[in-house]
């Protein structure tokens, strides 16, 4: 068995092929070649490399069907979110989500539909807490 | 003699024969660059790891020399020291200084090396600190490195081994760079080039040619002597140009190649250095060090005293448009490497301390006799004249 290298975050590569894999659930590598822009001229070798470093790395399983590896995600998209946030709220902003949320509010233009989007999930969390 | 003695005697030795053979590269650089003469860059850095080479063996053929000479195997005729040359010139006349002062000039870097080896106060204590202190820091630094070397290393994921050749790819590898191992040569990918195969395939082949020139090894070779050469302002002098050179030679070769074309391997490098600039910025002082015993596809972190990366690079792109450079006959090349050959040992051995006596010696030390005789018979006739008058002699 192939030792697993632990590294917990992708490069930009790798997150482009994990969200393929997230879309189609599993594939070989040939399935997510498919799902690439066609102006990315990837060689088949170079997308396979890619696909072994991420099992290396713990993000995608892997089993073989007859000659071809097919490849399934380890963790859910949203669980890899939360891992990002998580380091950019405690590289960035010290560790305090509030300050993530306010450069986010200043940064991006939010429309009164996206503001009120954010207030209704603050109360849907406020209630849950209370209860 | 004792042994701490004459090892520093080897070390001072080698920093000054660095120095001259600097100044004999530089002096012949500007020379070329004068006459317009565009010499292949792999000759150039050829030419300058193998007088680094010399350098470091000089000691040796010194020895070897000395040791022909006192066997009489070398006529005695052929031996050539500075001190005796300065000796027989002011002997000569040539040298119009008082004879005293010309003594104490000639044992000058005796005293100063006996004042450093037994850490006399001041001067030579404070010599000797710094330069323990230095060659344990760098000493220390270069461990170190090799450590964030290996570590970095073992981060990375394999991507195919070729005999000794084992390509890695890397997630925090600012640029490509090629290591090395006792056995094993390391080339490391940044593992966001695998997306850009045009790229990937020019890198590849300027990073192959690094491990075929044998690059790494002399990298080490000059980190492992920067710890004794620290304080030596030509040591930084020769490691810039060896950089300059061996980068220029990878540039050539690979531009030279049938299949290359001269416009997309610069705006490969010129995309190299943008997305490791990018990569600095996000890996902010971690894991970002490629360490001192590799060799990179160019450089994207400001050093003190350097030109800038961007400056480099520029330097390079323009070498790579100029084309046909001239790649000299072996015979001609020999030519003009032996009087750089005989510079180097030349000096070697005319810096040595004098094996024994020389007459000129011995005369000049009958000259320093009597000039103090005389100096003592003028005081004594001056105070006798001063008791006949009665007076207190003049001071």
């Amino acid at each position: 068995m192939r030792k697993r290298k632990s590294n917990e975050f992708l490069t930009e590569v790798e997150l482009e092929f994990m969200t393929e894999l997230w879309k189609l659930g599993e594939g070989s590598v040939r399935d997510i070649l498919a799902c690439l822009p066609p102006e990315r001229k990837l060689a088949y070798t170079s997308c396979a490399t890619i696909m072994r470093i991420l099992d290396e790395k713990g993000f995608v399983d892997s089993r073989k069907e007859g000659k071809t590896f097919i490849y399934s995600p380890r963790l859910t998209r949203d669980t890899y979110q939360s891992r990002s946030l998580r380091n950019l709220s405690d590289k960035l902003f010290d560790g305090t989500p509030a300050s993530l949320v306010a450069r986010l509010v200043d940064e991006y233009e939010l429309s009164e539909g996206d503001l009120e989007e954010i207030r209704a999930l603050l109360d849907r969390r406020r209630t849950d807490d209370a209860t | 003699m004792t042994l701490h003695n004459q090892i520093f005697d080897i070390y001072i030795d080698l920093n000054i024969t660095l120095a001259i053979t600097a100044m004999v590269w530089l002096s012949a650089k500007f020379l070329l660059a004068r006459f317009g003469n565009k010499v292949d860059f792999s000759v150039q850095l050829t030419l300058l790891n193998g007088l680094f080479a010399l350098i470091v063996l000089s000691p040796l053929a010194v020895a070897v020399y000395q040791h022909m000479l006192v066997r009489e195997v070398v006529p005695a005729a052929l031996s050539v020291n500075l001190a005796d040359y300065a000796v027989s010139q002011y002997l000569r006349g040539g040298i119009a200084i008082p004879a005293e002062d010309f003594q104490s000039l000639l044992g000058l870097r005796m005293r100063l090396s006996d004042s450093i080896l037994t850490l006399s106060p001041g001067l030579g204590a404070g010599i000797a600190l710094t330069l323990l202190a230095g060659f344990v820091y760098y000493a220390a630094k270069l461990g170190v490195s090799f450590m964030k070397l290996h570590r970095m290393l073992a981060t990375c994921h394999t991507w195919h081994s070729n005999g000794r050749v084992h390509l890695l790819l890397s997630d925090h590898a600012l640029v490509a760079f090629t290591a090395r191992g006792l056995r094993r040569h390391y080339v490391v990918i940044p593992s966001d080039l695998l997306a850009q195969p045009e790229d990937l395939k020019l890198v590849l082949k300027h990073e192959l040619q690094h491990v075929r020139q044998g690059d790494v090894a002399w990298e080490i070779g000059l980190e492992m002597m920067r710890p004794l050469f620290f304080w030596n302002p030509f040591f930084y002098v020769w490691k810039s140009e060896v950089e300059r050179l061996r980068e220029l030679a990878c540039d050539q070769k690979v531009a030279e190649s049938a299949h290359v074309d001269l416009r997309a391997y610069c705006m490969c490098l010129l995309r190299a250095a943008q997305a490791g600039l990018r990569k600095r910025k996000e890996l902010t002082g971690r894991d970002r060090s490629s360490g001192i015993a590799a060799v990179a596809l160019l450089e994207v972190q400001d050093k003190l005293l350097r030109r800038s990366p961007a400056q480099k690079l520029r330097r390079r792109v323009e070498a790579l448009l100029v084309t046909n450079r001239i790649r000299p006959h072996w015979g001609v090349t020999c030519l003009a490497v032996l009087p750089m050959v005989a510079v180097i040992f030349l000096t070697a051995l005319s810096i040595q301390k004098p094996p024994d006596w020389s007459q000129d010696r011995l005369m000049l030390s009958a000259i320093i006799n009597l000039e103090r005789l005389q100096t003592r018979n003028g005081a004594q006739e001056q105070l006798q004249i001063a008791s006949n008058f009665g007076q207190r002699p003049l001071r």
